[in-house]
């Protein structure tokens, strides 16, 4: 038997999402319903979110022949692009905006199908600059340019 | 004539120097962003976003209203230009617009684009300052089993005239109503859903969100999709439409304007939708309809008025009740409580200044951009040259400065990377991520007026229908809802969104 595999899919995550955040409010106190808990809303929530994940589950396994046809996955850009985002942040404070910005751009560089070297190393040298006269110079954002190691 | 008075305040507020220079400012990032093909409306606000931080209110408020103008205008010189709709309001503009780009009157469609978004978005205004004051003091009556019924009309709305699975969209509401819960609740005191995790007591920063899913989430998308870059028409041509030209648009205009107007207001209708219906309409009435298709100026007019029209009067509802009616109003609204101001029928009497200063200064924004995008066209056609390769690394710096500069928290990247990944996967099952931003922003207010609600009637659930406002409002829910569920309905609907 086949079955509409990306509905499938949702459905599950649906289901799981659900099922995760009703556990997870069982621990907090329920109340009634004219004072209500922090425990009462995310319930009817929950149980709703459950429901449509049921519902597209079922509409999956019998709708097959309907099925929208399955794609590749690339997982490559993806996770150049949120490493890239989670680098930042972490070198954003410690190492100030010119690492931070360089490394951003080379890590999701790895992650683009068409990367140059040349692009990104022009990217950088535009881009920190700009960044520094915006958002530290006109914006005041408490941001540092360089590492504070520096004595800058 | 208090709308007079009411006008004549709001035109001192946005003709200051100052304010009209942050509008300026705004309409011009706005359309230089939103210009760029693959980037829409969501994003573009939500990677602009942290340009406005340190803004007072007012200015601020009027800087985003020419970014979410310009961006909107911007999306459509690309869909003419490129014949790729940044967004999906401009998904009919394309099909006009770019026949009339092949046969080399690319400028006279950006022209008639730009002459009838003006047009919509002047009567926009009007009916913007018109029923703001009545619908203020209406909504001023509302307890809570009022607001909480409206809301579900909203998000009912909203999911179903979403172009794809209805199921989904439902789901996504409530995904996204659940993230809302994140964080203190506010009666008790409790911590919900934080993980133990100190930096999620505040709930989950809707920037973060917002630049996770549609910027990042886009970035991703786009790379994935190894696009190179799309071709488009180098030829503009001549600007300015021909007396013939003017003759055949006017009708269009006014049809737009009217359909856009109407289903602005409704909670969750968009601009999407009525430019769907303007483009229908058109193809029904117009004097011209066989040439639809084949480069009618019918066909670029009327949706572009409407879906401007309705951009304009969506800020109805959001400004006076504080319920945003689509997820780029969400995005607005969540932007104006960052500078604490709390959206809702209260602005009007508390800061008359900053509402009416705001409803003059989107009139002014519509103004500034006819009169920037229209000799400035040059200009976009060079942008829409640069590769994507030097393009997205801007768009990440952007958007990762932005995050970081709504809290100053590191943890914030570390949860835009996370919803980054989950816009991407997201993308992949077709799950549109809009409805999520809507249930996010109108969860917890649900919450709150149903538990006020619950506290007034001392547990009793007839109180939604006991008061008549509210058993009207969800009177309406119904219907959409079964009008959802009805196959006529659903086929209306979806060779609507995909007839061609």
């Amino acid at each position: 038997m086949t079955v509409d595999r990306k509905n499938l899919a949702v459905g599950l995550l649906y289901l799981g999402i659900a099922s995760a955040s009703a556990i997870a409010a069982t621990g907090y106190k329920l109340g009634t319903l004219q004072r209500m808990g922090p425990g009462y809303f995310p319930f009817p929530v929950s149980a709703g979110l459950g429901l449509v994940g049921i519902a597209i589950i079922v509409k999956a396994v019998r709708a097959a022949e309907r099925a929208e046809p399955a794609e590749g996955w690339d997982l490559r850009p993806a996770l150049a692009v949120c490493i890239a985002t989670a680098l930042f942040g972490a070198l954003l404070k410690p190492a100030g905006l010119l690492i931070a910005t360089v490394v951003l751009i080379m890590v999701s560089g790895l992650g683009n199908p068409n990367r140059s070297w040349r692009t990104m190393a022009i990217a950088s040298a535009v881009l920190a600059p700009l960044c520094w006269l915006i958002f530290i110079v006109l914006l005041k954002l408490p941001l540092v340019l360089l590492p504070s190691g520096l004595g800058l | 004539m208090d709308l007079l008075n009411n006008l004549a305040l709001g035109l001192q507020t946005a003709v200051s120097l100052q304010n009209l220079g942050y509008s300026l400012i705004g309409c011009l990032l706005g359309t230089l962003i939103g210009v760029l093909p693959g980037l829409g409306p969501l994003a573009t606000i939500s990677m602009l976003l942290p340009v406005t931080y340190g803004l007072e209110p007012t200015s601020a408020l009027i800087m985003l209203a020419g970014i979410y103008y310009g961006a909107a205008y911007g999306g459509s010189t690309t869909a003419i230009l490129v014949n790729l709709p940044g967004e999906t309001s401009s998904v009919v503009t394309v099909i006009d617009g770019y026949q009339m780009a092949r046969r080399g009157r690319a400028g006279v469609a950006i022209a008639t684009a730009g002459i009838g978004s003006f047009f919509a978005g002047c009567v926009g205004t009007l009916l913007l300052a018109i029923f703001a004051a009545p619908l203020t003091s209406l909504a001023l009556q509302f307890g809570g089993a009022e607001y909480f019924s409206l809301m579900v009309v909203g998000l009912i709305g909203a999911v179903s005239l979403t172009s794809g699975s209805t199921l989904r969209a439902i789901g996504m509401v409530f995904v996204g109503i659940l993230l809302g819960i994140v964080g203190t609740d506010i009666t008790s005191g409790v911590q919900r859903f934080t993980f133990d995790q100190p930096m999620l007591w505040d709930g989950v920063n809707f920037i973060v969100i917002a630049v996770g899913v549609f910027a990042l989430g886009e970035v991703i998308a786009t790379l994935e999709a190894k696009q190179a870059s799309p071709s488009f028409t180098n030829e503009v041509g001549r600007l300015m439409p021909n007396r013939e030209d003017v003759r055949r648009m006017i009708p269009s205009i006014l049809r737009g304007t009217g359909i856009g107007s109407l289903l602005g207001i409704l909670p969750g209708a968009g601009m999407s939708i009525a430019s769907f219906i303007a483009y229908s309409v058109e193809r029904k009435v117009s004097r011209h309809r066989d040439e639809m298709g084949k480069g009618a100026i019918e066909g670029v007019a009327a949706p572009e008025a409407a879906n401007n029209a309705a951009a304009q009067t969506a800020f109805i509802p959001t400004l006076t009740l504080g319920i945003p009616g689509s997820a780029t109003m969400a995005l607005m609204l969540g932007a104006m409580i960052m500078h604490n101001i709390q959206p809702g029928p209260q602005v009007m009497v508390t800061n008359p200044d900053l509402f009416w200063g705001l409803i003059v200064s989107m009139w002014v924004g519509n103004l500034i951009l006819v009169m920037l995008n229209l000799p400035l066209v040059g200009l976009w056609v060079k942008l829409l040259k640069i590769p994507y390769n030097a393009l997205f690394p801007a768009i990440l710096v952007f958007s990762c400065i932005g995050v970081f500069g709504s809290n100053y928290a590191t943890f914030d990247l570390y949860l835009a990377a996370g919803f980054g990944f989950m816009g991407y996967i997201l993308r992949k099952l077709n799950c549109e991520p809009a409805p999520m931003i809507l249930g996010f922003i109108l969860g917890p207010m649900m919450e709150d007026n149903f538990r006020r609600a619950m506290v007034l009637s001392q547990g009793d659930l007839m109180t939604f229908v006991e008061s008549p406002i509210s058993a009207v409002f969800l009177a309406i829910a119904v219907i959409l809802l079964l009008l959802v569920c009805a196959p006529a309905f659903r086929k209306g609907r979806d060779e609507m969104v995909t007839e061609e």
